[in-house]
């Protein structure tokens, strides 16, 4: 059974921002960059933004989405991975 | 309608003649639903005056609602009946009755008609022919309307049940038909299942909420004073609804108001009489509760009962139907979303990027508070890589050794990687971890942090297969890092040769394409490492010891560069690469192979086969070209010069010639008057003799020295 609702709008954004991680950008941008409607990329971003994917900065129709890369860090741990 | 109507002034009739009294069927504002049916001229003369509906509502105005048939006064000073006529017991019609004169009250009437109407001698007349009634007489005539009235109210409930049964029945396929459409909604069910039972003043119906944690909530309800209830919240075991569902059972209560559970619907005024509410399955499962009742009539049980297993059947197969739907739809989301998925992290360059899919997607699955890798670099068994959201530095060094160690404990074929380990972080989150395993070797593993609450079988299935693809993608990039990268780099140079130089560009990309041939017919193994080294014979050693990461392009390519400083080469692909790499750069002249003393004889003798068997393509377009007048004739050799160059014995020579046709060893052997054995004994020393080792080969041969069968 199904019982998480999986939109493939917010997996392509999150795609699109990964090939695109330089990307600033604002709603109405976006929608052009991508094909999408404003209503249907919207509640999409929030998403995004609610899970950290995105940034949001400023407020209104002009606040500009970005991409938070992942922290990539490298710990020293002796023999960390012996045997594997 | 009319049908109805008809039976009923049928009774009116044969009623008005028993009783003698002029009768008509009235609604409740006092329109008449029968003709009349007139028994005397004063009836006549009266309503013609007032019409029945006058008359009934002046009669009614003081009394209200009757409940029972009553002998009533009417303003000329007779008097007549009016009987009440309950449909599935609400007063619907009235049957009335007229005129009884009581004893003695006839001058009484003609005086007080008089007044009312200026023609005396016609209400003379018409009092004349009616007749005084005595008490009994008035008794008998009231019995009789009764009877009427009994019998139009059986009839009438009788139909009205028939028609709200055939309206159930009509829901019912209606809603059948539209659950096959996917158009039934539940909210219209609902009004129309209460339109279609008189007894019952309001039902909805309470769902269980998206989150699946035991709240509920009334989606629907329809009827009186019901509004408050809507979107009204309760826990399983609160109250009459959340009783019922957490038992999984019809319940009944006749005198609900006694019940302490009835306080939720006292607060919001609803004084309810009875109530039923029955458990609404989908899946299997309770989804819910439907329910209903009613404030004035007492419901009955079994009736009750039936009603609403029947209803709550319906309801579920919508809620089932409509679940299915959602889930497919899902499904089928979730499968093209994992293939575009799929296609992106199997086919991305770096590696990064695959890390970064595989942290983004699962948490935008989860929504979740982190998702992170914890990776084993290549190369480096001291290291942990870790690519992370979500985790403060502290958080990700804790918990990053924490995974390292734990797996590096364990052995990888003890990993399992269709389901994940279900850990806790030392700050106490909830998190999935999915070894990323993929052929016996291990890349890391993928944790997922997920809230408390959440249900992690509702993901497990997707992240697992997630982190496969993610295993896949990592094994790719590790195994092919060597060759794919080189690609790209060999391109790159290929490109750069053709800016450069495009002489040797053009040289380079000719002796890859005969080193492809030549090793797909006979050193398969090299085919590989010549297709991509043949692209950097133009570039020397310094430049491959820095680009070139596999060992056996490398090697291949480094001896080559010595080829001239070496009495023999050792390395099988740098000996097929000296020699086509001569072969081209003598313009594809075949005796250069005189020349090389470091080539072995064996090698020659395949490159020689090869490029004849390459020529016999050109060699079939040259003659043809030859024919229309262009090219030299090349020189012809017959039999006694194929015999004299071959070795081959006349018999050989028969049977090569047939080959050179297209027969078969069957047909050979037909033609020749041989057996089929002796056909292949010819042809393994005709092999022999021309030095090569099938069919083809020979062909080639033959028409390489110039030799082609005579015509029959």
């Amino acid at each position: 059974m199904v019982s998480f609702e999986l939109n493939s709008l917010q997996i392509e954004c999150t795609l699109f921002f990964q090939e695109n991680p330089y990307t600033f950008e604002t709603l109405e941008g976006l929608a052009v960059r991508l094909g999408r409607n404003l209503e249907d990329l919207r509640p999409v971003l929030d998403a995004l933004v609610e899970n950290t994917i995105l940034e949001v900065i400023g407020t209104g129709a002009q606040s500009i989405y970005r991409y938070i890369q992942p922290v990539w860090v490298d710990i020293n741990e002796g023999s960390a991975w012996n045997g594997m | 309608m009319e049908r109805n109507v008809a039976f009923l002034q049928d009774i009116q009739e044969a009623y008005a003649s028993l009783a003698n009294l002029t009768m008509v069927l009235i609604d409740q504002e006092g329109k008449r639903v029968t003709d009349i049916s007139f028994r005397d001229d004063f009836s006549k003369m009266i309503f013609a005056r007032h019409k029945a509906r006058e008359a009934v509502v002046k009669a009614m105005e003081p009394l209200g609602t009757i409940k029972t048939a009553m002998l009533l006064d009417s303003i000329s000073g007779a008097k007549y009946i009016l009987s009440p006529i309950n449909v599935n017991n609400k007063l619907t019609y009235y049957l009335f009755a007229g005129y009884i004169f009581e004893e003695s009250s006839r001058n009484f009437v003609q005086v007080n008609m008089e007044t009312l109407i200026e023609e005396p001698l016609k209400v003379a007349n018409a009092l004349e022919a009616v007749s005084e009634n005595t008490d009994e007489e008035k008794h008998e005539k009231m019995e009789l309307v009764k009877k009427a009235s009994d019998i139009m109210s059986d009839y009438l409930t009788l139909h009205d049940e028939k028609s709200r049964n055939n309206k159930k029945f009509g829901v019912i396929q209606q809603s059948l038909e539209l659950i096959r459409q996917d158009g039934v909604i539940a909210d219209t069910l609902v009004k129309d299942i209460l339109s279609t039972n008189s007894n019952i003043d309001f039902i909805g119906l309470a769902l269980e909420g998206k989150e699946g944690n035991g709240d509920y909530c009334v989606e629907y309800i329809e009827g009186l004073n019901t509004e408050w209830m809507r979107d009204h919240a309760f826990v399983l075991g609160e109250g009459f609804l959340g009783h019922t569902i957490a038992i999984e059972q019809f319940q009944f209560w006749k005198n609900a108001s006694m019940d302490p559970r009835y306080l939720l619907f006292k607060k919001f005024g609803m004084k309810i009489k009875s109530l039923f509410c029955i458990p609404v399955f989908g899946d299997h499962q309770v989804k819910g509760a439907y329910f209903g009742g009613s404030y004035e009539n007492e419901l009955e049980e079994k009736g009750s009962r039936e009603h609403a297993k029947l209803n709550a059947s319906i309801l579920s197969i919508v809620l089932t139907t409509k679940n299915l739907r959602t889930d497919l739809q899902n499904h089928l989301m979730e499968l093209s979303t994992f293939n575009e998925i799929f296609r992106v992290i199997t086919s991305v360059e770096d590696i990064k990027r695959v890390l970064y899919i595989l942290v983004d997607i699962s948490i935008n699955v989860i929504r979740g508070p982190f998702a992170c890798i914890v990776s084993k670099p290549i190369d480096h068994n001291s290291k942990v890589e870790i690519v992370s959201r979500g985790l403060t530095a502290e958080k990700i060094n804790d918990y990053g050794s924490d995974v390292a160690y734990r797996v590096s404990n364990q052995r990888t074929d003890h990993l399992d990687v269709s389901q994940p380990e279900v850990n806790q972080t030392s700050w106490g989150e909830k998190v999935l971890e999915f070894p990323l395993v993929f052929n016996d070797h291990f890349y890391g593993v993928l944790c997922v942090g997920c809230h408390p609450k959440s249900n992690q079988e509702n993901y497990e299935s997707f992240l697992s297969s997630l982190a496969v693809a993610g295993s896949i993608s990592m094994h790719l990039h590790k195994n092919d890092r060597s060759s794919v990268s080189s690609e790209y780099v060999f391109t790159m140079l290929q490109s750069i040769l053709s800016q450069l130089g495009p002489e040797k560009h053009t040289r380079t990309m000719r002796i890859r394409e005969i080193a492809e041939g030549f090793t797909n017919r006979y050193y398969k193994d090299q085919q590989k490492i010549l297709s991509q080294a043949s692209l950097l014979v133009e570039y020397n050693s310094e430049i491959v010891e820095e680009v070139v990461r596999d060992a056996s392009i490398k090697s291949a390519l480094i001896e080559f560069y010595k080829r001239n400083d070496q009495t023999s080469i050792t390395n099988k692909g740098s000996e097929i690469l000296s020699l086509i790499h001569a072969y081209v750069e003598q313009g594809e002249n075949i005796n250069v192979l005189g020349d090389l003393p470091h080539i072995s004889d064996e090698l020659k003798n395949q490159f020689f086969e090869y490029v004849s068997h390459q020529d016999v393509v050109v060699s079939q377009i040259s003659l043809s070209r030859h024919e229309s007048g262009g090219l030299p004739i090349m020189k012809r050799v017959d039999a006694k010069d194929l015999k004299e160059i071959t070795q081959l014995s006349v018999r050989e020579i028969d049977v090569l010639n047939l080959v050179l046709k297209g027969h078969s060893n069957m047909e050979i052997a037909s033609e020749l008057f041989i057996s089929d054995h002796t056909v292949k004994n010819h042809m393994t020393k005709i092999l022999q003799k021309l030095g090569v080792t099938d069919r083809s080969q020979a062909i080639a041969k033959v028409y390489k020295l110039g030799y082609s069968p005579a015509e029959d």
